[in-house]
């Protein structure tokens, strides 16, 4: 509870300094839009629903590239735990592809899927699957031995140690692998949104800045840091933190 | 023909380039239903040794048989229990057991989990998963879920070495009255000869560099064994004496050792 208050007094005093500030200072709207005006717009865009259309369109496409990303990462991450010759070699590929921000690939993307929702749900699978491939490959690598000895002493081997045993084992790491999945997604949704065409919350954001409209644009930017702070701390994080208690890699609270 | 025969084991693992030698001819002949224990320091190659009868090993050279069928893998006839209980922590207490029981149909495979874990009196935990569960009671229900499977011999490889010593006298008696009601053969590796007085027919005492039978020792005392204080201490005590000698005669070769060097 005292958490609670503590946050609550630092993010009223915190929108207070600021409110405060653009008074004083009689900073222009275009530079710095004062809280107050943020919130206006933010009522507006809620009133006259576009905030839900575009949350609904971006949500959409997110759904549809991380369902490809996790299915893509699943069946690459097995592929490369399983075959050393894989690992050595698209495995090499994988991580350098890591190092590349996803958005880059969006000129590529438009000229071979256009301007359109495909080429931003292509951003997303990129960044995303390959997250989900190195964790699923990690997960199913680092399946405790004894587990392994344990269910062999048991008559299992072979395909049914693999689904019984090293799957579920892993099942930790495929649940990190989808929070850190939802995190590259959710950025490179915005990004490519920013960059392509809507509706969606990044697109609304690059038409408000376009018309000066920078109340607007710091109202989509809090939307956008709640969504992606609500679901990642209170359910993708809760989540895993609930498996790693049950799988014994966490003592229980 | 002997139920379970060990002739003649060699294993050697490379080390630092060198090759050691873990296992020296090691022969043990255990019969139908005897509790055997395996007792030795560590070091002393007793769990490779379980582990080869496991099949999880292969020995460099020699014999061994199952009801006169070759050991080369692991199989459900040799249940095995670990010094950690090794459930997967992914399923119920119940379906941990029902684990090896593939194959049966489930109401069947059901039934036998409940029979076993009511040996290992558990039942009322069926339902739970095993972090919820007790070092002790983990270790339980591994135990009942080696035996579900009806294996021909129950391999213990120091299976009490993780917990406090008063779940460790607990879980002795736990297991000797199972030993009784089952009549299952057991071989059971431990480095406390407390322990090994406390549980065995007879005690293969082993010694290290290498890895060699020292002594096969059968313990005459009626069961349960607690009632048998006294006379478990003087079996204690002649094993201890044993042991002793051979610890000197470990302790000179290190310092020959270390004068060599």
């Amino acid at each position: 509870m005292r958490l609670v208050i503590k946050r609550l007094v630092f993010f009223v005093s915190l929108f207070l300094v600021w409110e405060l500030a653009v008074r004083l200072f009689q900073i222009p709207a275009v530079l710095l839009p004062a809280p107050t005006d943020v919130f206006r717009a933010l009522g507006e865009m809620i009133a006259d629903g576009t905030l839900f259309r575009d949350l609904g369109a971006s949500f959409m496409r997110l759904l549809v590239g991380l369902a490809i990303a996790l299915l893509i990462g699943l069946l690459l991450g097995i592929l490369l735990a399983k075959s050393k010759t894989a690992d050595d070699t698209l495995g090499s590929l994988i991580l350098a592809l890591q190092s590349i921000p996803s958005i880059v690939w969006l000129p590529l993307a438009i000229m071979w899927f256009g301007l359109n929702e495909k080429s931003v749900i292509f951003i997303i699978v990129l960044g995303a699957a390959i997250v989900m491939t190195i964790n699923v490959r990690t997960g199913i690598q680092n399946v405790s031995p004894i587990y392994l000895k344990a269910a062999q002493t048991m008559g299992s081997s072979g395909p049914d140690l693999f689904f019984r045993v090293m799957l579920p084992a892993s099942v930790p790491y495929f649940v990190t692998g989808t929070r850190l999945a939802w995190a590259f997604g959710w950025r490179a949704l915005m990004a490519g949104e920013l960059l392509s065409t809507g509706p969606g919350l990044g697109y609304t954001l690059k038409y408000a800045s376009d018309f000066g409209r920078m109340d607007m644009v710091l109202g989509i930017m809090i939307v956008i840091g709640i969504i992606g702070v609500t679901v990642d701390l209170l359910l993708f994080q809760r989540f895993e933190q609930q498996v790693r208690v049950k799988w014994g890699l966490e003592p229980s609270v | 023909m002997m139920f379970l025969k060990i002739d003649g084991i060699q294993k050697s693992f490379g080390k630092d380039g060198r090759r050691e030698q873990v296992l020296k001819d090691i022969s043990i002949d255990v019969r139908e239903g005897e509790f055997v224990s395996l007792l030795g320091p560590s070091g002393c190659g007793k769990s490779t040794l379980l582990n080869i009868v496991a099949g999880l090993n292969r020995p460099d050279s020699g014999v061994l048989q199952l009801d006169g069928r070759d050991i080369v893998k692991p199989g459900k006839e040799r249940g095995m229990v670990f010094q950690q209980a090794a459930l997967f922590p992914w399923l119920t207490v119940e379906e941990n057991v029902m684990f090896p029981l593939k194959g049966i149909p489930k109401e069947k495979a059901r039934e036998i989990a409940k029979k076993y874990l009511r040996l290992v009196q558990l039942s009322q935990y069926a339902g739970h998963h095993p972090h919820e569960l007790s070092g002790g009671m983990q270790q339980r229900v591994s135990i009942a879920r080696a035996l579900a499977m009806d294996p021909a011999v129950l391999l213990m490889d120091e299976p009490f070495g993780a917990l406090d010593e008063q779940t460790r006298m607990r879980l002795q008696g736990v297991l000797e009255e199972i030993w009784m009601e089952t009549k299952k053969t057991i071989i059971f590796v431990t480095h406390s000869i407390q322990e090994a007085v406390r549980l065995s027919d007879r005690i293969i005492v082993m010694g290290t560099h290498p890895g060699r039978v020292l002594k096969d020792i059968e313990v005459r005392l009626g069961r349960p064994r607690e009632g048998h204080l006294k006379e478990m201490a003087a079996y204690e005590e002649s094993i201890l004496d044993m042991l002793k000698t051979e610890n000197d005669k470990v302790e000179e070769e290190e310092r020959n050792h270390a004068v060599g060097y």
